[in-house]
């Protein structure tokens, strides 16, 4: 910009000048430019509906969210400024905050469970060398060929009320069993189920990157194998575990298929009670509402894996100088 | 991948029979009233089309006039099970352009509730904008919509002279907007191996299903018009007379306080409810509960169960019964669009689903109720469907029923 406004030289050293200080500026916008297309087209076709969406969950019906509008029932339209009466009345709700409670709930216990899980059958896979360690490191990755609409209709159908394992159950002579089927620990066994792939493959592959001779030296001192995956595997795998815990959390906060298929009448998770809103009840307001907390709850998750990440990087580079100093 | 799931489980639920596999089995329909032959194979019109125009002293669209392409969106084209043919693109459209060489149809396929809403806001938009409409004739589930918003040409006795044969009560509820081609009802279906004598009332239904804990359950409104059936019949029987109509009419919130104490007897039905309270996820899933002994009684269509028994899809004694008063039931109506430019091609159009050929192929093929009044119907449609061919009650607005599965679930389901 300041090289249009600038007087134009006279002599031709200058006009050199001003190429050569054309071409330096062009290296340097050129690049941001053709960087920039994308966050542009995000910025127009995601930025723009969110900050929209916002609003409209704010009370502001009016312009660009008109047709919404329209077609909403029960909405809440602010006269003046912005109104929080669309979330209040979302608190108002037994019903939906048994709904937020139970998303909470879900997505807490499955990634725990995952985590544990994952830890355990990483460990397996890269600590047990024969068949079985092979087999298991074949079958953790079934689930991932397995589309979650079909795995859940097939696991719910094991589960429910006339399913095998009310067979198998009945044959044992316990005729009315507890079936996971239809109830939110059922969601929660199915989430665990369809996340394990990812899961394991990020741990046993950064378990693997572990050096042998730090296992050997912990063993040699007589650590037990608590304490070596405790102070030595678990240090190791910070990341890939704080990774794991903020991808499946984030995505089983707006997670639709596996609780509407697998979930209970009620409560029901966020992702199916907005869906329900939207499709069923013509209350796109409410909707939004729900799909905005959900997003609040991703971006805290989203800050944790932010700032651990950059803890973890910190800490490497600090390790990083140590051992040069060392030398 | 995900949103075809989410077409099964709409309220709209005449496309869930479609895909539940609709009969193609030509249940003794010998023959369809004038016409002699059989209804399953294109019947020859008991008069031409010109003639039946003429007749009718009509606006049809005159054999003379230059070719034209009318566009009709449904939800409903999914291929009929066993046949692979699609109802509108494969049965009627082919019947109807055969009459009407000049006029073709293009049928487009609204698949899920999420592709037909967003149909519907380019609808409401290009009227706002006094632009040409992405389509001209409706049969999906934004119609309660549409009406709602009025976006639909007035229908006249000029443009669809057939609409003389039509229940006035029906038209009266879509202000005109709409015309029933087609309708079905809830009735209830039982299996006669367990169940001698079913109830006739509602109230009888009510002392069944508390003497017989387990053994009766229905699916969520959301999911399904058979259980929104059941429910709208609980919570109407506390509605005033006198209000009853402005249900299917118009919307006035204030009326919903009237449903309170039905949300209170469903709530305490709960306990008598399949395994204490399980409601399954659409009417299909219900009778498939019926199918495999678990329930022994739950409210169904009566298109769905029709088909789902001639495909032998549930046990042979399995039988249907309606109540007195009848459960609510729906016709399924036909709209032009406002905005559409080839409005008397799409009148034309209606009013010859109206007809007889094409009212014989609503009972063939989709074992609907007819769209015009019984007595109009040919009468090997009133012999078939006997016992349960009684009026229903018009489809309530589309924001009362959306209101009622809310309220159902904050009350009923959470509560």
């Amino acid at each position: 910009m300041s090289v249009v406004t600038e007087a134009p030289p006279v002599d031709r050293t200058g006009s050199s000048r001003r190429t050569r200080r054309i071409r330096r500026i062009a290296r340097r916008v050129v690049p941001f430019g053709a960087g920039s297309l994308p966050v542009l087209v995000t910025l127009a076709f995601t930025g723009f509906p969110v900050v929209l969406a916002v609003l409209y969950t704010l009370g502001k019906t009016g312009g660009f969210n008109e047709t919404i509008s329209r077609v909403g029932q029960h909405q809440v339209q602010a006269r003046h400024g912005l109104s929080l009466g669309a979330y209040r009345n979302f608190f108002a709700s037994h019903a939906l905050r048994a709904d937020l409670f139970i998303t909470l709930w879900v997505t807490l216990a499955s990634t725990a469970a995952l985590v544990a899980l994952a830890w355990m059958l990483a460990l397996f896979v890269r600590f047990s060398g024969g068949w079985i360690g092979r087999l298991i490191s074949t079958l953790y990755v079934v689930p991932m060929f397995i589309p979650s609409v079909i795995a859940s209709y097939a696991l719910v159908t094991f589960w429910e009320q006339n399913g095998k394992l009310a067979a198998i159950f009945y044959q044992l002579g316990i005729p009315n069993g507890w079936m996971p089927g239809f109830t939110s620990t059922g969601v929660v066994l199915g989430l665990v189920w369809t996340n394990i792939p990812f899961a394991v493959i990020l741990l046993s592959s950064s378990l693997q990157g572990v050096p042998e001779v730090l296992i050997e030296a912990a063993r040699d001192v007589g650590s037990s194998w608590w304490r070596i995956i405790w102070s030595v595997l678990l240090p190791l795998n910070r990341l890939p575990t704080i990774i794991v815990i903020v991808f499946t959390a984030t995505g089983t906060l707006g997670n639709f298929t596996i609780p509407d298929i697998m979930g209970p009448n009620a409560p029901q998770m966020l992702g199916v009670a907005m869906t329900k809103y939207y499709q069923s009840y013509g209350q796109p307001q409410q909707a939004e509402v729900m799909a905005v907390l959900v997003f609040l709850a991703a971006l805290v998750l989203s800050a944790f894996y932010v700032a651990s990440s950059r803890a973890d990087r910190k800490r490497n580079a600090a390790r990083g100088s140590a051992r040069a100093a060392v030398k | 991948m995900r949103t075809s799931q989410v077409s099964v489980r709409t309220k709209n639920s005449r496309k869930y029979w479609l895909a539940a596999g609709l009969s193609v089995a030509t249940l003794g329909l010998a023959g369809c009233g004038n016409s002699s032959s059989s209804a399953g194979n294109a019947a020859p019109l008991p008069t031409s089309a010109k003639a039946l125009t003429k007749a009718q002293g009509g606006n049809g669209y005159p054999a003379s006039a230059k070719p034209v392409t009318i566009t009709i969106n449904t939800d409903l084209d999914d291929p009929i099970a066993g046949t692979n043919k699609r109802v509108y693109q494969d049965v009627f459209v082919p019947q109807f352009e055969k009459a009407y060489p000049n006029i073709h149809v293009k049928v487009i396929d609204s698949k899920d509730n999420s592709a037909d809403q967003a149909l519907y806001s380019r609808i409401i938009a290009a009227q706002h904008s006094h632009a040409a409409s992405p389509v001209d004739i409706t049969d999906s589930s934004i119609l309660p919509q549409m009406i709602q918003q009025n976006a639909g040409v007035k229908i006249t006795p000029v443009d669809v002279p057939l609409m003389k044969q039509v229940d006035p009560t029906l038209l009266k509820a879509t202000k005109y907007l709409a015309i029933p081609y087609r309708g079905s009802s809830v009735v209830l279906a039982y299996n006669s191996a367990f169940v001698k004598s079913p109830p006739t009332t509602l109230s009888g239904l009510l002392s069944w299903i508390r003497q017989h804990p387990g053994k009766f359950t229905y699916n969520t409104p959301s999911s399904g018009g058979s259980g929104e059936g059941f429910v709208q019949a609980i919570v109407n029987q506390n509605v005033p007379a006198s209000k009853e109509n402005t249900f299917a009419t118009g919307y006035e919130p204030s009326l919903e306080s009237y449903w309170e104490k039905g949300f209170k007897t469903l709530a305490a039905l709960r306990p008598y409810i399949y395994h204490k309270g399980f409601y399954p996820d659409g009417n299909n899933a219900a009778l498939q509960l019926l199918a495999n002994s678990s329930v022994w009684m739950v409210p169904a269509w009566s298109d769905g169960a029709s088909s789902t028994m001639a495909q032998h899809q549930l046990p042979s004694t399995v039988k249907l019964s309606q109540l007195s008063p009848p459960l609510p039931g729906g016709p399924a109506d036909l709209m032009v669009v406002k905005g559409s430019k080839h409005q008397r091609a799409a009148f034309t159009f209606i009013n010859y689903m109206l007809s007889q050929p094409e009212q014989a192929l609503v009972a063939d093929y989709m074992k609907g109720y007819p769209g015009v009044e019984w007595k109009y119907a040919p009468a090997a449609v009133r012999k078939e469907f006997g016992a349960i061919a009684k009026s229903y009650a018009p489809a309530w607005a589309s924001q009362f029923n959306n209101d009622l599965s809310q309220k159902w679930q904050d009350n009923v389901a959470a509560g």
